[in-house]
């Protein structure tokens, strides 16, 4: 092939395959496409919710609603009695844990249920709750973690105690089994909690004499001195993983706990114990259905009253869209409440989000002209209520914790939701009969369900709760976002005055089908080309490997480092200082390594070096971002929207002075280049915090022990995003801010 | 002459009754095959369309041996039944349509595509048991009934298979080959039924469905109670019909085919005749829904009945009112011993209702004057119609 592309004697070239064709046409204009890529993708994003499609229950098995419910005036009477005996019961005592559980206990017990007790004490690796600028009473700040996690479990007494207790079902044969939650927290124990409580044990009680009954009702009442979510997962943990190793002590201390707690009041209490196995953690069949609910007191919004949902469960996943569904149709349709999805209360005042939206009711209203049959806009107002709350969504998955308890049950794959329910003060019993009625009407419907949520989707956005985002529409801007990475990449290779000939041509076809596989590009070239290229490659691939290499270090010292104890801010600069020490440290051992590489150094191949790292850049910024997609998709959609600008147009700073000075002027090259140094500037790692701090510092109480214990609980729970900052984030601004500093030779080309 | 006309007659009239007997009504057995091919609870309607089925074709006569019931799941002990072991099609819950006396021949995961084909052709393993087997005849009478989940030229079996419309149709094309029925009536409630019975082409098939291509076949009403809708409209108003009708009735298929109102099944029924011979209006239901056989009176069983009856009147004794004792000690109130007798009068009333019109008359005759009259009547004709120059002729 070689051979006939340098044959001279050929007037006319054989004429290139049309792929060939189209590769070299797509890196002929490959500025203009990347630019029209970026901006076709954040338009795509701004028009996710009006491609949003109408929800639907996909599983015919579910049949929200089609039974009636039982739960009547009755059972609204014994909630409110309870709630009040609850009240009355903890106003009394002193000991609150101990006066709700013996409540619960005994109320569990009369309806013929299974009760036991579960305690537990919170584990070494207690998951710290962390507070994000719509902390909605989930999460509590947690500083006294390290206090409490000095000590190993086996030593430590459990302190608190969740109850427990299952109901069988009549005819079933008691595999599957459905979990539901009602916490309290018996250091701040009021009104609501004891409502909670109150309308747990109504629905228990008339669940407890449901005939249809297919599955076991679990409920669990955790104790949530240490937050929920930590009762629950300790709860879900003993549950899937009885611990074996240490099961004598484990009981003796758990009957140590219980006469402790439980019968300082007398004989009965002892006798309860004994006779009853309360210690004894007993469990029904598989978990299919976990469901969070709490009831606060609240106004009624518009006249309606309202179930607020979170679902965003560790990394953004979601429980199946068809769980949702049933509780919206069961509220909406049945009961008429109406359901919310949480939102931040900022994002809904964001004016240009309005502003945007007015901007596609005017292209609506043009395109309505041309074709009248035609509207995609919503309605503005509607547009920016949709778009807060897919934001907000999104922000939630991006923080990468769990929204709720509901978040315990999805490290199981067990699908689960957080419902709150706002009881007005006045016309109470209407409320709690429409409360009653709509989670016995979810449960049924849960019941009817034969395996695990299987049939509607998990990977999906909500923009109200009757549209969603379906992963394949989702997608497109994130595609469109990182589309260019690859082809720039391409275009660095193989810039296009050389691409004349046939063997270019050839490459270029390669290098844009394996684009995003640098190794075998890498290969390929180094047979294709003389050494000389083959030397700035091993430069570069060095260069990004020792960065990577650096990025990696910095995750592990931030893990190592989290497990000392010290204070945070202390850590905070031990990390800072063994991060830019290592850097050095990179950086020495890249410059040894290239130093020590013996090619010959042709001007050419000098000149174009950091093209090179560039491309590499690019190439590993786009796998990044794509196995990142994966994890979590908002992360890796951030992360595209804010690196690829970076990666795109960054360029030497004596490059972008050397072009603007020279005789060819574009403005639009100039511009291209300082935008590229400016947002390189922005998202460098010295660059965003200032920004960040700038910007919410006001917002948030940013110091440097806010810092880290917001770090060490990303760490905790395991969020996507620490690992994007870090791994993905931090070398590739690194790199960007080497090419932008990197010093071209002297002569002018 | 008048004689070999007399006889030319007879033979006639001979030969037409046998053309009738083997073109006309004159089949000797009933089969019904009933099938609920869908599982899970929220099927719970096939079931009760099927089992409603199985109802009505046994309140019509249909034997229990004679019918084979297909339920592709146990929707009575399914755990969500809030009535456990009981099955309703009707929210007024009047009727259980899962009592004591119902017999499930392929139940569950029996229920398949090949089981069911089996079943029809009769290519059984050995050890299928005679209940389980359709052992019909070229002189039987089928009711196919089948409800379940079709598509376009296909019906689902157990969420896992499907039987194809040609696979029917070849199915019945070996039963027709194999004399395995005189006509095969094929009733299917499954949306676009229509396409299910498009490629059958054996003779004697007569097919209904519920539903035309394209088209859904709707449950009629959800028991809010059990939490499920229990009934399709089209065996809803399937059952509204045959509730009215008699074991004697004289009810047509054709004014069964004209009941259906499109308005309220939503979705419109679609039947072929073409491969059936008789027209329609002369096809009696029961002739597929019940047992309805024609019977026969002959002359002589008849007298030896009665004979027997007049010999044998029988006395009962006192012995035989400890036989009328209930087991279990309840005091014996006379009055009820004496109801149970059967009085002698009663025997004989019975068994003359019995024996048929004949008894009555011949009664009052001894019996050997009678059967010597008869027999030289007989003797008389014959002589007079084979010797044309007979002294009697007149």
């Amino acid at each position: 092939m070689a051979k006939s592309a340098t044959g001279e004697e050929r007037s006319v070239e054989p004429k290139p395959r049309p792929l060939v064709r189209l590769g070299r046409q797509l890196i002929l204009h490959v500025h203009i496409i990347s630019f029209f890529c970026y901006v076709a993708g954040v338009v795509a994003i701004l028009i996710l919710p009006m491609l949003a499609k109408n929800t639907y229950i996909s599983e015919n098995a579910l049949m929200p609603g089609s039974g009636n419910a039982a739960f009547s005036n009755s059972d609204t009477l014994l909630a409110r009695s309870s709630a009040e005996e609850l009240e009355r019961l903890v106003s009394q005592n002193v000991n609150v844990q101990r006066a709700v559980s013996k409540w619960l206990i005994e109320e569990m017990t009369a309806t013929g249920a299974d009760c036991y007790v579960h305690p537990f004490s919170l584990p070494a690796s207690a998951l710290s709750s962390t507070r994000f600028p719509t902390s909605s009473g989930h999460f509590k700040w947690n500083t006294s973690n390290a206090s409490v996690t000095g000590g190993d479990l086996e030593e430590q007494a459990p302190s608190a105690m969740s109850v427990v207790g299952i109901i069988r079902a009549p005819q079933a044969e008691g595999n599957e089994a459905v979990v539901l939650v009602t916490p309290y927290d018996p250091d701040d124990f009021w009104h609501e909690s004891a409502l909670t409580l109150g309308m747990g044990l109504a629905l228990f009680s008339r669940l407890s004499q449901a005939l249809w009954l297919a599955r076991d009702i679990v409920w669990l009442v955790p104790d949530s001195k240490y937050g929920v979510y930590p009762a629950v997962a300790n709860w879900l943990e003993e549950y899937h993983h009885p611990p074996i190793n240490h099961i004598s002590s484990h009981q003796d201390m758990k009957l140590e706990l219980l006469r402790k707690t439980l019968s300082e009041d007398g004989e009965s209490s002892q006798q309860l114990i004994d006779s009853q196995t309360l210690g004894d953690f007993k469990r029904a069949g598989t978990i299919a259905t976990g469901l969070v609910y709490e009831l606060k007191s609240g106004l009624r919004q518009g006249g309606v009253d309202t179930i607020t949902v979170w679902a965003e469960g560790p990394n953004g996943q979601m429980p199946n869209l068809d769980f949702i569904n049933v509780v919206n149709s069961i509220a909406v349709y049945r009961e008429s409440l109406q359901l919310r999805l949480e939102t931040i209360p900022g994002i809904k005042s964001w004016t240009w989000l309005k502003t945007v939206g007015m901007v596609f009711e005017e292209i609506n209203k043009l395109t309505r002209v041309i074709t009248p049959s035609w509207s995609f806009a919503l309605p503005a107002a509607t547009y920016a209520e949709n778009m807060a709350t897919l934001f907000s969504s999104m922000f939630f998955q991006i923080i990468g914790l769990p929204t709720g308890a509901h978040g315990a049950f999805r490290d199981y794959q067990i699908d689960a939701i957080t419902l709150q329910f706002i009881i007005p003060t006045q016309g109470q019993d209407y409320v709690l009969a429409k409360v009653g009625r709509h989670l016995e009407g979810v449960i049924r419907s849960v019941n009817n369900l034969l395996e695990k949520w299987h049939q509607s989707f998990f990977l999906y956005f909500l923009s109200a709760l009757n549209k969603y985002i379906s992963v394949g529409v989702y997608m497109i801007p994130f595609g469109l976002l990182v589309l260019s990475l690859p082809l720039q990449a391409a275009a660095l290779c193989y810039p296009v005055k050389e691409a004349g000939s046939a063997t270019t041509d050839v490459s270029t076809q390669s290098s844009k089908i394996n684009s995003t596989k640098q190794r075998a590009k890498k290969q390929r070239l180094e047979r294709k080309s003389g050494a000389d290229d083959s030397g700035s490659w091993l430069e570069a691939l060095v260069l990004v490997g020792a960065v990577q290499l650096w990025a990696f270090f910095a995750a592990l010292a931030l893990f190592l480092i989290s497990g000392t104890k010290t204070t945070a801010e202390f850590k905070l600069r031990c990390w800072l200082g063994v991060v830019a020490l290592s850097l050095l440290v990179a950086f020495t051992v890249q410059k040894f390594l290239t130093g020590s590489m013996h090619y010959k150094r042709s001007t050419q191949a000098h000149t174009q070096s950091w093209t090179v790292v560039k491309a590499v850049t690019l190439g590993i910024t786009a796998i990044d971002l794509a196995v990142m997609s994966t994890i979590n998709f908002p992360v890796s959609l951030i992360g595209a929207l804010t690196l690829v600008p970076m990666c795109l147009g960054v360029f030497p700073i004596q490059h972008s002075w050397r072009y603007a000075h020279s005789d060819v002027k574009s403005v639009v090259g100039i511009a291209a280049s300082a935008v590229g140094t400016v947002w390189t500037l922005a998202m460098s790692p010295i660059g965003l915090p200032l920004l960040i701090w700038s910007f919410y510092g006001h917002l948030l109480d940013i110091n440097s022990e806010n810092v880290w214990n917001f770090a060490e609980s990303l760490l905790q729970w395991r969020s996507a995003l620490l690992p994007h900052i870090l791994v993905i984030h931090l070398p590739c601004a690194v790199l960007c801010l080497y090419i932008l500093l990197s010093r071209l030779p002297s002569q002018r080309q | 002459m008048g004689s070999v006309t007399n006889l030319l007659a007879l033979l006639v009239l001979a030969l037409l009754a046998g053309g009738e007997a083997s073109e006309g009504p004159a089949h000797t057995n009933n089969w019904a095959v009933l099938v609920c091919t869908s599982r899970y609870w929220f099927n719970y309607r096939h079931m009760a369309n099927t089992l409603s089925l199985y109802r009505t074709v046994k309140r019509l006569g249909i034997p229990d041996d004679h019918i084979i019931l297909m339920l592709a799941d146990d929707m009575a002990c399914n755990a969500r039944n809030k009535y456990p072991a009981q099955v309703f099609n009707n929210e007024d819950h009047r009727l259980n349509l899962y009592g004591d006396n119902v017999e499930v021949d392929y139940r569950g995961y029996e229920v398949t595509v090949e089981n069911f084909l089996r079943l029809l052709t009769g290519r059984h393993d050995a050890a299928v048991p005679r209940s389980k087997r359709l052992i019909s005849d070229e002189n039987s009478n089928i009711l196919l009934y089948m409800t379940g989940h079709g598509g376009d030229q296909f019906l689902k079996f157990q969420d896992a298979e499907d039987i194809q419309s040609n696979d029917l149709a070849d199915a019945f094309a070996q039963m027709y080959e194999k004399k395995r029925y005189r006509e095969l009536l094929v009733m299917v409630d499954t949306c676009q039924a229509a396409t299910l019975h498009s490629q059958l082409y054996s003779p004697g098939v007569f097919a209904v469905g519920s539903s035309l291509k394209g088209e859904n076949s709707y449950s009629h009403h959800l028991d809010a109670d059990v939490g499920v809708t229990v009934v399709d409209r089209f065996t809803y108003y399937t059952l509204q019909f045959f509730e009215n009708l008699e074991i004697f009735s004289n009810t047509t298929l054709q004014s069964l085919l004209q009941t259906y109102n499109p308005k309220l099944l939503d979705s419109h029924i679609n039947y072929r005749s073409d491969l059936f011979a008789r027209p329609l209006d002369q096809v009696l239901l029961t002739d597929f829904f019940g047992s309805v056989m024609e019977v026969e009176h002959t002359k002589s069983s008849t007298q030896m009945y009665a004979e027997f009856v007049d010999v044998n009147v029988y006395e009962p004794g006192e012995d035989d009112i400890e036989l009328y004792k209930p087991s279990v000690n309840i005091p014996v109130n006379e009055e009820t011993i004496a109801d149970l007798k059967p009085s002698p009068e009663q025997g004989i009333e019975g068994l003359i209702s019995i024996a048929g019109m004949f008894q009555s008359d011949l009664n009052n005759y001894d019996l050997p004057v009678v059967i010597g009259v008869l027999g030289l009547a007989f003797a008389v004709s014959l002589v007079s119609s084979i010797y044309p120059y007979s002294p009697f002729k007149i």
